[in-house]
């Protein structure tokens, strides 16, 4: 059966993925200069890759077909476009014509990624407000 | 207990001194809360993924009590992939039928949730709660008035 506690599970995992979200968006900034990791090369864009899967505690019906599901990150993949290449023969890891490879990270693209996972997480924070309301106004019928 | 006549026959009966279910205003309230708080349910799962690659939004739909296929397709449940449907939905729930209800366009990962489209519904959905469970409130609160006598 699905209560009131289901939908802040529901909502409360839809917040834990976009903070994943937003932690990826935090490295890749931060490493958008970065040439050397430990696989070597520079270091590649993350990004997350969610899915829907089903609430474990309602075994009895799949609650997926109740319309309900918890978000799961599934993985976080690597993505695989080439960087940028930069002429500076002076660096340590430019290659033998020179030229350094740059991550493959737009500052741009990682902005609009942060801004709509930023609305995602405010967006839940709404749907587990109007949930702890309407708890609430449950409570108000008593009285 | 006093008498009737029945104008057409002629013949008496007694009173039947039926008591009226005072609670039975409340069982269409109950439902609707239920209803509500399962399509809360629904309608955070949407908005918690809104980043899902793939995935179509569901709302919930309000079944007819008085409608025997409608009650039948809620009732009847899915025990394995292989048992037929009833009804035209695959996914049925409790207080309603749940449906798919992808209204946005797709963008590139298949996702067809609308972010702008699921917060109106969940907070109309929230303040449809909360008039029902208003009313709520008010039936029991003339219950207990009728209960003492008028006394408050």
């Amino acid at each position: 059966m699905l209560g009131v506690f289901s939908a802040l599970e529901v909502a409360a995992s839809g917040l834990s993925a976009e903070r994943v979200r937003m932690n990826t968006v935090a490295s890749n900034l931060a490493n958008v200069r970065t040439t050397r990791t430990p696989e070597g090369g520079p270091y590649k864009r993350l990004d997350p890759v969610f899915e829907a899967v089903d609430i474990e505690r309602l075994k009895g019906t799949p609650s997926l077909a109740q319309g309900v599901s918890l978000v799961n990150v599934k993985r976080i993949a690597e993505d695989q476009r080439p960087g940028t290449m930069v002429y500076e023969p002076g660096h340590p890891d430019a290659n033998p014509d020179g030229y350094v490879e740059y991550p493959n990270i737009h500052a741009v693209e990682e902005m609009v990624n942060m801004i709509t996972a930023s609305r995602a997480y405010e967006a839940g924070i709404t749907s587990i407000e109007s949930v702890k309301q309407m708890g609430r106004s449950a409570l108000d019928i008593g009285r | 207990m006093g008498e009737v006549r029945n104008i057409r026959d002629g013949t008496v009966s007694a009173f039947s001194c039926r008591v009226p279910d005072f609670f039975a205003g409340l069982t269409p309230l109950h439902a609707a809360l239920d209803y509500h708080l399962e399509r809360h349910n629904v309608i955070a799962s949407n908005v918690a993924h809104v980043d899902t690659p793939g995935y179509r939004p569901h709302d919930l739909a309000r079944v007819d009590p008085n409608d025997f296929a409608q009650v039948m397709g809620v009732m009847l449940e899915r025990t394995a992939p292989g048992h037929l449907t009833a009804g035209s939905e695959s996914s049925m729930s409790r207080t309603g039928r749940v449906f798919e209800d992808p209204a946005a366009g797709a963008g590139n990962d298949g996702n067809y949730v609308s972010l702008d489209r699921e917060s109106a519904k969940l907070a109309a959905n929230h303040l449809r709660y909360d008039v029902v469970s208003a009313l709520t409130a008010s039936e029991l609160k003339g219950l207990a008035w009728a209960a003492n006598d008028g006394k408050g």
